[in-house]
């Protein structure tokens, strides 16, 4: 009893900060999401070389959340920001069927990481808006998702453009890594 | 009697001239007055001109916001001045019209009556001249001859004395009452014209002085109110210097070149102050140099570098690396040195993440920029950045976007997308481009309809023969036309899953015939657009089995490689 009134004093008490990865194939929309988190309207972005990093507040949380560039010669290179990440997300394009097999290996590489033991995926299928989506189970099927071992991990649907989903989302990993750490 | 009569005459006449002299002067008064209260009305009159032209160029001024107030009192002194000279006016009038004419009656009346018993009198007096002859010869004549007679002559002559006498009394009577009479009555009037005049005078002499505080401060005012504008002008010709010198500051075009070198500010590590360092990119390093010891800075690898808009108004950029997961602030002397360093800082960067060399020569084919590092795969088109990001945006089954460096390309795929961007005007038509800095949403509305709805593009007729006659041409750019006017594609993979004859007769087996051709670029064109590259013809053939018997070996070997890479 104690302890969760000291856990819960100390949730209220300080802010904390959570670095979150968020990566994905090029074009999934992780910038626009990115934008959509910390401005709450959708922004027409570039595309990204190298990174993005923005910190917002979300439910008295300060998240780190960094945006990587999912070029194919970039994705070698996701390794070296996995160090100290308390949560990733992938996101994937779910209206993209012939590149569902790329994502499906780059999740299981980037799941298979050392780096990343003990830290929850967070799965967005973006572009769920569109009408050739993919569905959830569909995307769990293809995606080999029950392949994951040892770590917790979520689909949600979402919309960048809207902002549909991100925050149920966000909610799932914020709740998932706190119930980690304390 | 008779010597006074003679006596008389004489000082008669003088009365009677006496009058007219008189009158003579009374009639020059009268001009003077005239001529006088003519320059009066005259002064009157430039000073309301020279009043209402002041007022004008009051109205004109332009702090006459500041002097509203001082118009009303203008407006006041002029109605005054406007009354007086109406009443100058009147009072000219009066002695032009009424006056004169009073006079001029005054003299019909009792002038001309006057001139008549002039005759009359000078008749009486030729009359009388006449008798006195007549009685001197008489005397001589009745002395002598008839004394009884002369007694009736000098009764007769006596008469006649007194009968004159009574009318020269008369005249004399009717000479002097007229006489007083004309200079008492132009007197009066004179007086009251003059009393008249002095009170206006007056009043409006009372009134100027009254208002010429008013006119001081006025004037006062006006002063000021150059003295400002002096003021200002002189302020406002600094501040466009200063203007003018912040633009060029602005106006001065980067030169962008890859290692940059040269003076930044950088925040020290301790005491947080700003110091001046030279720095130099090295090999994918930033370096600053204290003397002659080169010295670390940060590494450029795995980090970002944005350019600082709003840092203080200094031009500033930031350095975030992602491996020490630090941001450096570093300030340059210039706009345009901000943008150098960012673009040298961001090229060192990307190379050493990638190890790519710039390729500058590919512009994008939506908006010119000479920076086409973009591709779309199904498009055929290469794009810059930015248009790339709208590529995206489209969606996947629109436009395919990938990277010339972050992706790996296929030198066939690269030599395709080559030749189709360099027709892209022919094959997507060009609408009305948007020029190379435009906002997003205008080149969002112009890659949405020249893509998407593919409202620029010139659809040829018959597509599936232009597309076999382009394939046996070995013409990439009319075939890739021919597909987007809807040559049908995917109608031999249906003919093998409906297993239906009929349909497999009337399709058009264009990769078959690109395999036989040994077209390496157009077997890569047909299977991005979806041609099954497993799909068999009327004959039972596979494409790789129709390229084996036509021994094109190079074309065997990228269908087998493109067989790999499509999952079976």
């Amino acid at each position: 009893m104690g302890a969760k009134i000291s856990s819960l004093f100390s949730r209220f008490s300080k802010r904390k900060n959570l670095r979150i990865l968020m990566i994905g194939l090029e074009g999934a929309g992780k910038t626009t999401i990115l934008y959509q988190m910390k401005l709450h309207e959708h922004m027409e972005s570039i595309p990204t070389i190298g990174f993005n990093v923005e910190t917002f507040y979300y439910k008295n949380i300060a998240i780190t959340c960094w945006d990587i560039s999912g070029g194919e010669r970039i994705r070698p290179l996701w390794h070296h920001y996995f160090e100290n990440t308390d949560g990733v997300i992938f996101v994937v394009d779910s209206n993209d069927r012939q590149r569902i097999e790329e994502a499906k290996e780059e999740l299981h590489r980037a799941s298979n990481d050392t780096n990343l033991e003990n830290v929850s995926f967070l799965i967005l299928s973006n572009k769920n808006d569109l009408p050739n989506a993919m569905s959830n189970s569909e995307l769990i099927d293809k995606l080999d998702l029950y392949m994951i071992r040892g770590k917790n991990w979520y689909i949600q649907n979402s919309c960048a453009l809207t902002g549909e989903g991100l925050c149920e989302g966000f909610n799932w990993l914020s709740d998932e890594i706190l119930s980690q750490i304390y | 009697m008779y010597e006074e009569f003679q006596q008389d005459s004489p000082m008669f006449r003088s009365s009677m001239s006496q009058t007219e002299e008189a009158l003579q002067q009374i009639n020059t008064i009268f001009n003077d007055w005239i001529s006088l209260s003519m320059i009066a009305h005259n002064r009157g009159q430039s000073y309301i001109d020279s009043m209402t032209d002041l007022l004008k160029s009051l109205c004109e001024h332009p702090s006459i916001n500041a002097l509203g107030s001082y118009k009303t009192s203008f407006s006041e002194i002029k109605e005054m001045l406007s009354t007086l000279l109406a009443c100058h006016e009147g009072f000219i009038f009066s002695l032009q019209s009424v006056f004169a004419s009073s006079l001029q009656n005054f003299i019909d009346t009792k002038i001309q009556p006057l001139s008549q018993l002039k005759k009359n009198y000078e008749k009486i007096l030729k009359e009388i001249e006449l008798i006195k002859s007549q009685t001197v010869a008489l005397k001589k004549s009745y002395t002598q001859k008839n004394p009884s007679q002369t007694e009736s002559h000098f009764i007769k002559l006596h008469l006649c004395e007194k009968s004159w006498e009574i009318m020269r009394y008369d005249y004399s009577y009717l000479l002097s009452s007229t006489n007083s009479a004309a200079q008492t009555l132009a007197l009066d009037q004179f007086l009251s014209l003059v009393f008249t005049q002095w009170s206006f005078t007056n009043t409006a002499i009372e009134n100027l002085k009254s208002k010429e505080n008013v006119i001081s401060k006025l004037s006062d005012t006006i002063q000021k109110a150059k003295q400002a504008l002096v003021t200002r002008e002189e302020w406002m010709k600094k501040e466009k210097e200063g203007i003018e010198m912040h633009l060029n500051l602005y106006k001065k075009l980067p030169q962008f070149k890859e290692n940059k070198e040269g003076y930044l500010w950088k925040q020290a590590d301790f005491f947080k102050d700003w110091k001046r360092r030279y720095f130099k990119i090295n090999e994918s390093e930033l370096v600053y140099y204290r003397g002659q010891q080169e010295i670390l800075y940060t590494t450029l690898v795995l980090s970002k570098i944005t350019e600082l808009i709003d840092y203080e108004h200094l031009f500033a950029f930031e350095i975030y690396s992602a491996t020490t997961q630090k941001s450096f602030i570093l300030l340059a002397e210039s706009d345009a040195e901000v943008k150098e360093w960012v673009y040298a800082l961001k090229l060192a960067s990307e190379q050493g993440l990638l190890g790519y060399e710039p390729t500058a020569n590919i512009f994008c084919a939506d908006c010119l920029a000479k920076a086409g590092e973009w591709y779309s795969l199904n498009l055929g088109v290469h794009l810059c950045t930015t248009c790339s990001g709208i590529h995206r945006s489209l969606g996947c089954h629109i436009s395919k976007v990938k990277s010339l460096h972050l992706d790996n390309i296929n030198p066939i795929t690269n030599e395709l997308i080559s030749e189709l961007h360099n027709h892209h005007d022919e094959i997507w038509g060009q609408g009305f481009r948007p020029p190379q800095f435009s906002n997003i949403e205008d080149r969002d509305a112009y890659i949405r309809s020249k893509y998407q709805l593919k409202s620029y593009m010139i659809k040829c007729k018959n597509p599936n023969e232009v597309l076999s006659q382009a394939i046996e041409a070995k013409n990439v750019v009319t075939a890739f036309k021919a597909i987007l006017s809807g040559a049908e594609l995917t109608s031999s993979r249906r003919s093998e899953n409906n297993a239906d004859i009929k349909i497999s007769e009337n399709s058009f087996n264009f990769l078959h015939q690109a395999a036989r051709v040994g077209d390496l670029k157009m077997i890569e064109l047909l299977i991005l657009n979806g041609c099954d590259p497993e799909g068999r013809n009327i004959e039972g053939f596979t494409p790789l089995e129709v390229a084996l018997i036509s021994q094109q070996n190079d074309a065997v070997n990228y269908i087998l490689k493109a067989l790999e890479i499509t999952p079976a």
